[in-house]
């Protein structure tokens, strides 16, 4: 009996660890279309400012605005400064796929933070998504159009019809690591847009100003 | 703001350009222990010691506090530098002693310089003796910052900090400075390198951190001052990018009645 109870928990543990392993992608089926298509939903980030929210970990909380504006260069500037004038950083994203560093105050003068926030706004400015390498999947629900990465690949995900951009995730090969989310489009800019990582809380919220 | 959040010690790991944190305890918004002034104001060529200084100390230290630089510009276009300041400290000091509280309006302008942009925010602003303030943006966000003796609130749309300054080394100090203002002890030390200026309307007092801590944030801090009533019109501040900060006072109100409700912290 105890060998046949060591076995079944042997089982049941690498059937576990398999089921761990899996991904939460492989039921998705191939699916029709053109990833081209998911730029429509690339925000045009000309001159708008928002009202953010970041979360971090035990309940820290940081708010300011953002300011995000494309210069004649069609680099994009983003600088995240407080509600009274202190500025937290200004990052360029040049329209060659490049990146610079204006200003960060020391606190968050870190590689990983950021490596991570470099990554977070490309993500839902998508940039870096080569279509060459992008396909398409579909479930039940959703179509996603997905753009393989160094490691993981991001998923836009829209409804069936594409015309409606459900969510953004930023994945290993078996989950998603980032999810995003952008709403309420005007002008091709959304009002709303969120960002949160899975591993750990970082999130970050934007909601659009009017000026 | 975000000092624990973002020190390396806390960075554990990187995942997939993520970062990984620790969870931790007392992190503020708004409060860099990098920026906690030491002391205070100028040794040279600067008001004395005074009890109005407050008002705008008070200010300088929340903005230093919350960030906010300055840049020294070389010149002032228009005006010229004051070489006797005996009547200036003086006339200061009277006014100075005579106010009790100041209500205002207030215009932000953050500058990006290299983005040509503007940001324009706008509230109401209300001070009291001895270490009252309330700032209140109403445009184009809700935004409500209280400082009342040792306790510091913050409202930021539905969430809500309060940090005491007795547990706060940062609010300790500047509590020490606000205190040490009125008591007209603050200004003896070498924080600040500053210049008195005017032309036909008002004063200009230049203020330089000589404190690298400080200098690392911002250049200069310039203050105008009405010459009709010493009130302050304006206090910027410049960062070395070039950016710049700048606080219109408008609609002032010396010594109006201010309810202790406004500035209760629950």
């Amino acid at each position: 009996m105890p060998i046949f109870r060591t076995r079944f928990l042997l089982l049941s543990s690498c059937l576990l660890v398999l089921a761990g392993c899996s991904s939460v992608y492989k039921n998705l089926k191939p699916a029709e279309g053109n990833v081209r298509e998911i730029k429509k939903f690339a925000p045009d980030f000309t001159n708008v400012l928002y009202k953010t929210e970041v979360d971090v970990v035990g309940g820290h909380h940081l708010s300011g605005l953002l300011l995000i504006k494309t210069l004649p260069d069609k680099s994009v500037r983003m600088v995240f400064s407080n509600e009274m004038g202190f500025k937290f950083f200004d990052f360029e994203f040049k329209p060659d796929g490049g990146f610079k560093v204006y200003y960060i105050i020391k606190q968050m003068d870190k590689r990983p933070v950021i490596v991570t926030l470099q990554k977070d706004f490309e993500l839902v400015m998508m940039r870096k998504q080569n279509p060459e390498t992008g396909y398409m999947r579909q479930d039940n629900s959703f179509l996603y159009y997905v753009f393989p990465q160094e490691k993981g690949a991001n998923y836009y995900i829209t409804n069936q019809a594409g015309t409606e951009l459900i969510r953004i995730e930023r994945s290993s090969d078996r989950k998603p690591v980032v999810q995003a989310i952008m709403h309420n489009f005007h002008d091709g800019i959304p009002d709303t847009i969120g960002i949160s990582h899975k591993n750990f809380k970082f999130n970050i919220g934007l909601k659009r100003l009017k000026r | 703001m975000c000092r624990l959040i973002f020190i390396e010690e806390n960075i554990k790991d990187v995942e997939f350009g993520a970062v990984r944190f620790p969870p931790l305890g007392g992190c503020r918004e708004g409060f860099d222990p990098r920026l906690t002034p030491t002391s205070s104001f100028p040794k040279e060529g600067i008001a004395r010691p005074v009890a109005h200084l407050t008002f705008y100390k008070l200010l300088l230290f929340f903005c230093i506090v919350f960030g906010s630089a300055i840049t020294a510009q070389a010149q002032h276009a228009g005006y010229t530098q004051l070489s006797d300041l005996t009547k200036f400290k003086q006339q200061f000091a009277e006014v100075a002693a005579k106010t009790n509280s100041i209500k205002s309006d207030f215009t932000q302008e953050k500058n990006l310089s290299m983005l040509s942009e503007k940001i324009t925010s706008k509230g109401k602003f209300w001070y009291r003796k001895p270490n009252m303030l309330r700032m209140e943006y109403t445009q184009p966000f809700n935004y409500l910052m209280i400082l009342n003796k040792d306790n510091v609130y913050i409202r930021d749309g539905q969430k809500e900090n309060k940090v005491s300054t007795r547990s706060n080394k940062v609010f300790k100090q500047i509590n020490k400075i606000v205190v040490d203002c009125i008591q007209g002890t603050a200004l003896n030390s070498g924080d600040f390198k500053s210049a008195v200026y005017e032309n036909k309307g008002t004063y200009l007092v230049s203020l330089s951190p000589v404190n690298k801590q400080l200098s690392d944030f911002f250049k200069t801090i310039e203050i105008t001052v009405d010459k009709k009533d010493y009130s302050v019109n304006t206090i910027e501040m410049l960062e070395s990018s070039g950016d710049s900060t700048i606080l219109h006072f408008t609609n002032k109100e010396i010594n109006a009645n201010i309810p202790d409700a406004l500035f209760a912290i629950k």
